[in-house]
């Protein structure tokens, strides 16, 4: 329970940051996307099942807090993206330093890649393919600076709140 | 094993719960009215005020990395300005004069002055959250008198378009947005056209006549055309390119906006709406106008002979008789 208010409040803290803070350091007019980088650094560290938890509540809220696409889209887009990383985690070598690296950046690659096909298809139409490369593109870049950081708040709820493994093996 | 397998159930739980979610968004007529869009304005209220909070701490330490980031361009910034500068003085000279000859003849002709805006000002305490649509929030409201589709401007220039209110916050769809759309003129020639975004930089411009004579350099400024959203003569930037092909089609102006969008902070909403309010220009018009109807069996065409021509003249004689 704790674990969960925990993390609830991590992500509402990195959706605030996201449409606060980081606007104001965007490059060239496109921000990273956090709540999907902490959607990866938690398939990274717990695998596919939290990341898919914490991926229903973080693309909730940033379907929210966004106004042109439907409600839904990111859930979508970030599901798949934490099932994904989570699901080839078991195959990585723990002390593997570019593993991580690899997968945050293809993670947001796709991740941002496809929410931008997505909203070409439902939200806007004139979201171009340049838009969307050069959007996701950006994006990754960032995304990989900001990793580490988030994968040190994800460790920290790790350390702190110890996902409980026999209550996930029942 | 086990939570694997479960990783999977919730997988297939959650993207189907997404899927009902976007089509049900998706299907809702109004923007403001389905579940969507009532959780987000509950969103909105409970996060205004801390996002208002936020953005107290946030705009100087933004001002000073704006200032970093800014230093490569500040040269040719200030050419530029200089540039500007020089052209302002040289209108100057003349200004004055116009403003009381134009406030004579408004006075003879009974007309409102159209600078006179009633505003509401605003600071914007958060953007977007996502990379695909070009969104700010501000900390004015339905309470300050805020509608939706009334326009936001700033010291600059337009910045854009109110699409949802809750008390005491608002949000703009900016002018560089891909779905924002607003009748426009060029100042100089009067050409109307049609203004659009294009996600960042520059903005695109569709004349109507699509041979109007374009040039760069010139400024583009909001049109009450064909009750335009907005009110008319608000600035909104000056032409960059003006490519133009005989033959073509559809041609895009492109339009360097007079706003920093980037660096957005005090913006003031005009009150005032339009003349005549109508639909925003984006969205698909309300055909109403019914084509004749057309006769199915084309009425025949009597064949007629031309009438003799003169009958004074001679016939030519057979030229058996010369």
């Amino acid at each position: 329970m704790a674990r969960a208010a925990m993390i609830g409040l991590v992500l509402v803290v990195a959706a605030l940051l996201e449409v606060s803070v980081l606007p104001v350091m965007a490059v060239s007019g496109f921000t990273p996307d956090l709540l999907l980088l902490l959607v990866i650094a938690f398939a990274l560290q717990d695998g596919a099942l939290t990341a898919v938890k914490v991926a229903l509540p973080a693309g909730l809220l940033t379907d929210l807090l966004s106004s042109n696409a439907p409600l839904g889209m990111s859930v979508l887009v970030y599901v798949g993206i934490g099932y994904g990383v989570g699901a080839a985690r078991p195959y990585l070598s723990p002390e593997s330093v570019t593993a991580p690296i690899l997968f945050v950046a293809a993670g947001t690659f796709l991740g941002v890649g496809g929410y931008g096909v997505l909203s070409a298809l439902l939200a806007q139409e004139s979201a171009t393919l340049r838009l969307i490369s050069e959007a996701s593109l950006v994006a990754t870049v960032y995304a990989l600076l900001l990793a580490p950081a988030a994968l040190a708040v994800v460790r920290y709820v790790d350390r702190q709140f110890p996902l409980d493994l026999s209550a996930a093996a029942q | 094993m086990f939570q694997r397998r479960r990783a999977r159930v919730l997988l297939a739980a959650f993207v189907l719960l997404a899927l009902v979610l976007v089509t049900v968004d998706f299907r809702s007529p109004q923007p403001d009215s389905g579940i969507g869009g009532r959780l987000r304005a509950g969103v909105a209220v409970v996060l205004g005020p801390v996002q208002n909070g936020l953005a107290v701490i946030v705009q100087p330490i933004a001002e000073a990395a704006g200032s970093v980031t800014e230093l490569f361009s500040l040269r040719q910034e200030n050419a530029r300005l200089r540039a500007q500068l020089a052209l302002v003085e040289e209108r100057r000279l003349s200004y004055d004069d116009v403003v009381r000859e134009n406030e004579q003849l408004r006075a003879q002709v009974d007309m409102s002055s159209r600078l006179d805006l009633d505003t509401a000002q605003g600071q914007v305490i958060a953007q977007g959250a996502s990379n695909f649509e070009w969104t700010a929030t501000i900390n004015v409201g339905s309470d300050d008198g805020v509608l939706r589709d009334m326009a936001v401007i700033n010291g600059d220039g337009l910045v854009g378009r109110i699409i949802a209110t809750t008390g005491s916050t608002s949000r703009i769809l900016l002018a560089i947005d891909p779905n924002f759309g607003a009748a426009t003129r060029i100042a100089e020639s009067g050409q109307v056209g049609i203004l659009s975004g294009d996600g960042n930089e520059p903005m695109i411009f569709e004349p109507l006549v699509t041979e109007a004579v374009v040039e760069v350099g010139q400024e583009v400024v909001t049109s009450s055309y064909s009750g335009g959203t907005f009110v008319p003569g608000l600035p909104v930037g000056v032409v960059a390119a003006a490519d133009y092909e005989v033959g073509q089609l559809v041609r895009r102006v492109e339009v360097l906006p007079y706003v920093n969008f980037t660096s957005l902070d005090l913006v003031s909403v005009v009150l005032d709406l339009p003349e005549q309010v109508d639909e925003p220009l984006e969205l698909a018009p309300n055909v109403e106008f019914t084509p004749p109807a057309v006769d199915p069996v084309p009425p025949e065409i009597e064949p007629t002979i031309p009438p003799p021509l003169n009958t004074a003249t001679p016939s030519p004689t057979p030229s058996g008789e010369a």
